[in-house]
């Protein structure tokens, strides 16, 4: 029905097309070059074309003790972050959706805050904290401050779903003498799955991709983009850094790619 | 209609509790902290000077044409890449909006991409495309058309770019998502009744779809005003905004109290923006 409809229209004007492609090939172009010089021979400048091609930087890569060490512990911290980000994303969201509170605007405003602000401001304000309260930067500095702007995420999602859903299943569970938790079980996690999902992917995301804040409260950690960030200025094996790049970018891809086609299995 | 009181509704507000003390314990009390700090004099080393010694003068300091100076720039270059990331991601979003469903998912694909992947890794891709001997200049080089690397970063417009790259892809979505929302047979309708492309663009589309250009702004405008790490590598230092040197005060300058001062000013900025943007956006939605 839909795609009748558009087809109808006919094709887009030309300046149209013309400016999608001019677009998509400036988002996609620096990336292009990401992956070609992964595979340059010249170590140290990037000359074009790249004088030879190998695939050696993905030996040397994977044999840099550093690079592992900045990836797992970006995964952990995005784990860990994600999985706080769930729990307490879900029962504010249970609590907002389910029952008027004196607050309830001021609460969705402060879970918000944090991804409202600069990343800037809650670095250095988290710096100053910790600094004062004489905890140790590092694994635990990290993960606190990434989960500061997740919860909104999850909170985001879970509440859409709720107000989507209604509450008459919930309702027609309990009349049907369910206990909270056999309604929670059954009812209300199937229905917030996928919102779940969705809502722990794009904090996961989220929390990988932070550089700003981690900045401040990672002391002598260096997560993945941290790594990066510094290998900006030093000039040895810079095509490693390359070879990071495209791992990174491949392994954002993969998920995406796969979400698609699983939704493009199901209605709309 | 959201949340009607029953049973359950007595005990439900404590579930927002947990989330509610995590974030007034590791964000509003943190922010309190840097209120704090921005009116006591600096200690030598970075910190505060213990005892603790009131002082407006890092306020006063802020007012410096210096700063301020900075200030302006850095809304300036926000302003700009906001701009300039609406305008090119209003049309795609549409072009994304208006193709047949199977385009529909592989164009959007392309958008997603980027914006899944590392902010840094971005930052950096243009760098490279941009660098002495990156790829244009690299290119240029080999086709013969020019003899010496074109200077092209560390310069306002290579931050601008590098920006625009950066936080294009946080425009283009919520725009698509208005867009797509939207019936374009309502255009069809209006230039039956008459009206013009343009007019039919300005009255119809522009304001039923301006929810998602407004979310843009807001989303592009934020990070990029307060940006420190992308002038830092597109700027190669020569770039100065808020960001930059709120970073500096906490880094070398080894000055809390200022770096607060100015922390606080961008955070006033920033909410009353986004404050702003909220109200609009509310009286958009209002039906009638």
């Amino acid at each position: 029905m839909r795609s009748e409809a558009n087809e109808s229209r006919g094709r887009a004007p030309l300046s149209l097309r013309l400016a999608t492609l001019g677009v998509i090939l400036f988002l996609h172009v620096p990336m292009a070059i990401i992956f070609l010089y992964a595979f340059t021979t010249d170590d140290a400048t990037f000359s074009f074309p790249p004088p030879g091609l190998t695939f050696d930087w993905f030996g040397v890569a994977v044999h840099r003790p550093d690079v592992w060490q900045a990836l797992l512990l970006s995964l952990r911290v995005a784990l860990i972050a994600t999985l706080a980000a769930l729990v307490l994303g879900t029962l504010a969201a249970t609590a907002v959706y389910r029952s008027k509170f004196f607050g309830r605007e001021a609460i969705s405003f402060l879970l918000l805050l944090p991804l409202a602000l600069p990343g800037i401001v809650s670095g250095i304000a988290l710096r100053s904290a910790i600094g004062m309260a004489d905890f140790p930067f590092g694994f635990w500095t990290i993960v606190i401050g990434h989960a500061t702007f997740c919860i909104v995420v999850v909170y985001n999602n879970v509440l859409a779903r709720y107000r989507r859903t209604g509450r008459s299943q919930v309702e027609a569970s309990m009349d049907l003498g369910a206990d909270p938790l056999q309604t929670f079980r059954y009812v209300i996690l199937p229905a917030i799955g996928t919102a779940l999902l969705a809502g722990g992917m794009l904090a996961f995301a989220l929390s990988f991709d932070e550089i700003v804040v981690t900045t401040f409260t990672a002391g002598h950690e260096e997560t993945l983009p941290i790594w990066m960030f510094s290998q900006l200025t030093k000039p040895r094996q810079r095509p490693v850094t390359n070879v990071v790049a495209v791992f990174v970018i491949v392994l954002t891809a993969i998920p995406i790619f796969l979400a698609n086609r699983l939704t493009q299995g199901g209605s709309e | 209609m959201t949340g009607s009181d029953d049973k359950s509704g007595r005990r439900g507000p404590l579930l927002v509790l947990p989330a509610a003390a995590y974030l007034m314990i590791f964000f509003v009390l943190p922010l309190i902290i840097v209120l704090v700090i921005s009116f006591v004099e600096r200690g030598r080393a970075g910190g505060v000077r213990s005892p603790l010694a009131p002082t407006i003068q890092y306020y006063i300091r802020l007012v410096d044409p210096l700063y301020v100076g900075i200030f302006f720039k850095s809304a300036r270059i926000a302003l700009l890449v906001t701009g300039v990331c609406v305008l090119l991601g209003y049309p795609l979003a549409v072009f994304i909006g208006r193709s047949p469903p199977r385009l529909r998912s592989p164009l959007l694909m392309l958008v997603m991409i980027p914006f899944w992947t590392n902010f840094l890794v971005r930052t950096y891709a243009m760098k490279q495309l941009l660098g002495a001997e990156g790829g244009i200049n690299g290119l240029l080089l080999w086709l013969g058309l020019i003899h010496s690397p074109l200077s092209l970063i560390f310069n306002e417009f290579s931050v601008v770019l590098g920006l625009v790259y950066g936080y294009f892809p946080f425009a283009v979505l919520p725009m698509y998502a208005s867009i797509e929302k939207f019936d374009l047979t309502l255009m069809e309708a209006a230039s039956d009744l008459g009206a013009n492309l343009r007019r039919a663009f300005l009255q119809v589309m522009l304001p039923l779809t301006f929810p998602g250009v407004l979310a843009a702004i807001v989303l592009v405008f934020v990070p990029v005003v307060g940006a420190f790490i992308t002038p830092d590598i597109m700027g190669g230092g020569k770039v100065e905004m808020i960001g930059t040197l709120i970073n500096r005060q906490f880094g070398v300058a080894r000055n809390w109290p200022f770096g607060s001062a100015m922390s606080l000013a961008l955070m006033v900025m920033v909410v009353a923006g986004v404050l702003y943007y909220l109200r609009s956006s509310e009286e958009k939605e209002r039906p009638i």
